[in-house]
């Protein structure tokens, strides 16, 4: 009976074991569309705008706080004819979240990505549909003017091997660099009367800070600057991006030299800068936990407000707005009512360059179709419509962006605009899908379901005249240093070795410039660059690069034919 | 005679002492430095030098948690989850354990191997993903709950407890005609306090600590839990007090470090005001995992 018994628990346990493995190696295989024939039907389709379309839409990761049935879904929803089905992911998790969906067959019929590489991998893996040039061009003219206009290098991010794969989005904040601020008053404490210019002003600025103790608390553990920490930011390694930017480079891009992409971080100009760095360094003119201190541009902002530097690259005009009791210089002046900060210029180098990077327009997001769509073209064509009109008639973008002037918010031409109660608590505004600006405000939630800018005659007209002036005195688009491709993560082999690449340099730059590493550090990374990949992605990039202007001359030429 | 103290031992027990309250007031200054934040002013922080007592108290940094409108769903949706899922824990462990308790269950070695042998490895996420989505359970708020119903240390650890009640308990019940359901309910389980409260303090630390399985399951904000909107809270505010064009945003006097700072209390409150009632049970619990059978 035992022996029964045992030969029956190993059966049963081979059992298992049999299905358990049955399950891991079979896969449920699903009907690939016909998408030979999509570019075809798509340009045949009519859309019957009295016809209402459900649409399955996972917006902009940003605006996270809505909820079904929101002012703005509904009204959405009346405006278009269309009965939407939303969801909100949690923005720090979305980019594992949307894979959960995605491989569950929840494909929405638009999706959002964060970046250029998602949006290639999820096609790859066949989630999406492609959006045609033709196609956008026909449906959405407007939109692809307001792109040509503020971002014509956007069609870049969304193509892939001759198709394009999705719409890009664009953001005009990215148009304007952002400068930094000076304790003016420690400036003046120093015996310095006049905002420093240029690099050996900068420096001079920066060593008195250090030396000449300028918060008078006769201590000497004031700093001259601090920067982000190394690798961090939105493009790559930041740090030190307005010194690299006095000397005409930027260290997370491609720059063109000689009809050929190099990347920025191993350019020989990068050499002499990094000495200066480390010089810098070693004499005390940086704070030193700038490589190991929080990353984000909250902790500059702290070291600024304790007094523990005296200069920071900021966020441009909303620094300085003491309309706003949450600003840096609201916040400053509670903290030290006896001082004041200044706006700084951009540090002019010695081949007289000088400015940070930009992204001229371009952002990440893109938003994609999935790929049921291709049974149901019509969802595409009502898709690009809805965008065209919100880039066509300004009064449509800025109901569905903002909401509607009077209920959500008004105009006022000295402060901007301000939102009405109870939105004026972003979480209220955020609950009803409210966007937080219209295109120039760096990380305002620009939309869940259209999430672009305005375009710039629409954003200077809700403009305040003094926020205008400080653009046109310190953020001027002449002083952007935009990277030769687009954005430096577009090449197909980016997701597989940049991360890595750009790891490694931020590490090496930043012990270079703390003293852990000597100069020729430098010297080892350019020569281990190739062998880590780089010379691949260089490849990739210039090749892209080959064709960049017949990618964006394509768009324009259909454009032009179609008017 | 009575027992007299050595100066030696009376030294070492004043030390003793003197070690340990330095040590504990070490161990609880991080904890009180952490309410002192949420309840100052962001100039306050901002300036630093806060020691014990706020300089100025201020409220703002609740005020902006608790004006957030998820926020209070969200509370109770962690509430509810937590009550829930202790109950359903609780009722489905014991249905488990007892029977897997009696020596006379047919097969129970091979039955307890089997529960054992899912303690080794998981499927992993994606197909847990696949397998809760086949089940309707996405953007439901039972996924938040029935996946982690039964664990199989929990009813080991409950089956262990049960097999160390004396057999008479139920012999006598079954003389008196008790049914298993009747002995379970009515015997067993009030004489179970201790591991009961044990899993039940266990299983409500989890549920109400747990983010990453509504993160990934549940994309409505409506029935989303607590830790994901302070997270939320304290992810977005950090980034968003450096945007330049929102000038009205009646979010006023705080900075992301008194706010995290008040969102940590936040988190942290319910657990600590259930605690001091289970822990009596909580000593004897933690050597239920040492019994063999």
């Amino acid at each position: 009976m035992r022996r029964a018994g045992g030969r029956l628990c190993s059966a049963l346990r081979w059992a298992g074991v049999a299905v358990g493995l049955a399950a891991a190696i079979g896969c449920v295989r699903r009907e690939s569309p016909t998408l030979e024939s999509w570019p075809a039907r798509l340009a045949a389709t009519i859309d019957d705008p009295d016809r209402k379309l459900s649409l399955a839409w996972q917006g902009s990761c940003y605006a996270e706080g809505g909820r079904e049935g929101s002012w703005l879904q509904r009204r959405m929803e009346e405006r278009f004819n269309v009965a939407l089905a939303v969801a909100f992911i949690p923005s720090f998790s979305y980019d594992k979240a949307i894979r959960f969906k995605l491989i569950g067959d929840e494909i929405p019929d638009v999706f959002w990505v964060a970046s250029p590489r998602e949006a290639a991998r999820f096609a790859a893996h066949g989630f999406t549909v492609e959006v045609p040039y033709e196609a956008v061009v026909k449906f959405a003219p407007d939109y692809v003017r307001l792109l040509q206009e503020h971002a014509p290098a956007a069609w870049m991010l969304t193509h892939v091997e001759g198709r394009n794969i999705g719409l890009p989005t664009f953001a005009l904040s990215t148009r304007f660099p952002l400068n930094g601020v000076w304790n003016r008053t420690w400036l003046e404490r120093v015996g310095i009367t006049e905002i420093p210019e240029t690099l050996a002003e900068f420096e001079t600025a920066l060593r008195k800070f250090h030396t000449d103790d300028p918060d008078r608390d006769g201590r000497r553990y004031t700093r001259g600057m601090a920067t982000v920490k190394p690798g961090t930011g939105g493009a790559g390694d930041s740090s030190f991006q307005e010194i690299f930017g006095a000397h005409g480079t930027i260290i997370n891009g491609w720059m063109e030299r000689e009809g050929r992409l190099v990347s920025g971080g191993i350019l020989p100009e990068v050499r002499p800068i990094l000495a200066l760095l480390r010089r810098w360094y070693a004499e005390g003119l940086i704070h030193p936990d700038y490589s190991t201190a929080p990353s984000g541009n909250l902790e500059l902002r702290n070291q600024l407000l304790k007094g523990s530097v005296g200069y920071m690259l900021a966020w441009g005009y909303g620094v300085f707005n003491l309309e706003n009791p949450g600003s840096v210089y609201s916040l400053f002046r509670t903290v030290h009512p006896d001082q004041e900060l200044a706006p700084a210029w951009f540090t002019t180098g010695p081949i007289g360059a000088c400015g940070v990077r930009i992204g001229g327009g371009l952002v990440g997001g893109i938003m994609l179709i999935g790929r049921h769509v291709a049974d149901a073209p019509e969802i595409m064509v009502r898709v690009l419509s809805m965008i065209n009109e919100a880039a066509r008639d300004e009064a449509t973008y800025l109901e569905l962006h903002i909401g509607r002037e009077g209920l959500h918010w008004r105009w006022d031409p000295e402060r901007g605009i301000l939102k009405l109660p109870p939105y004026d608590r972003r979480a209220l505004g955020a609950q009803e899908l409210l966007g937080e600006g219209i295109g120039f405000d760096l990380g305002a939630n620009h939309g869940y379901f259209l999430p672009f800018s305005a375009s710039q005659k629409l954003v200077d007209r809700f403009t305040p005249a003094a926020q205008r002036r400080y653009r046109e005195t310190y953020n001027r688009p002449a002083w952007g240093l935009t990277d030769s491709l687009a954005l430096p993560d577009i090449m197909p082999s980016a997701t597989r070795l940049l991360p890595h690449l750009a790891e490694r340099q931020a590490q090496i730059f930043a012990s270079i410039v703390a003293g852990q590493r000597p100069l020729e550090a430098f010297d080892g990374f350019v020569r281990e660059w190739p062998r880590l990949g780089g010379d691949v992605l260089t490849r990739e990039a210039n090749d892209l690069f080959a064709r960049k202007q017949a990618i964006i001359g394509r768009v324009r030429a259909l454009l032009e034919q179609g008017s | 005679m009575p027992f007299q103290r050595s100066r030696a031992e009376r030294a070492f027990d004043w030390l003793n002492v003197t070690v340990l309250t330095v040590v504990g007031l070490l161990a609880l200054y991080p904890f009180v430095y952490v309410v002192l934040l949420s309840f100052s002013t962001a100039a306050d922080v901002a300036r630093g030098g806060l020691l014990v007592l706020p300089r100025n108290f201020s409220l703002s940094s609740y005020d902006m948690v608790f004006h957030d409108p998820w926020f209070l769903l969200g509370f109770g949706n962690s509430l509810v989850r937590t009550v829930l899922g202790v109950a359903a824990t609780l009722l489905m462990t014991s249905l488990a354990a007892y029977p897997l308790s009696r020596p006379n269950l047919p097969w129970r070695r091979q039955i307890v191997f089997y529960i054992l042998f899912t303690m080794l490895f998981s499927g992993g996420l994606v197909p847990k993903y696949l397998l809760l989505k086949n089940l309707g359970l996405i953007d439901n708020r039972l996924v938040l709950v029935l996946p982690l119903m039964l664990t199989a240390f929990n009813i080991i650890i409950l089956k262990n407890f049960f097999q160390q009640i004396p057999p008479s308990y139920e012999e006598a019940a079954k003389i008196d005609g008790a049914s298993d359901f009747a002995i379970l309910f009515r015997i067993f389980l009030p004489l179970s306090k201790p591991a009961l409260a044990t899993i039940a303090l266990w299983t409500a630390v989890i549920h109400w600590n747990a983010w990453f399985d509504a993160m990934i399951f549940i994309t409505s904000n409506e029935k989303q839990v607590v830790q994901i909107f302070l997270q939320r809270i304290v992810i977005e505010n950090s980034v968003k007090d450096m945007q330049f064009g929102t000038p009205n945003f009646n979010e006023q006097l705080y900075t992301p470090d008194a706010l995290k700072a008040a969102v940590t209390v936040i988190t942290v409150l319910p657990i600590l005001a259930v605690y001091p009632f289970v822990q009596r049970y909580f000593v004897k619990g933690i050597q239920l995992g040492g019994v063999k059978e």
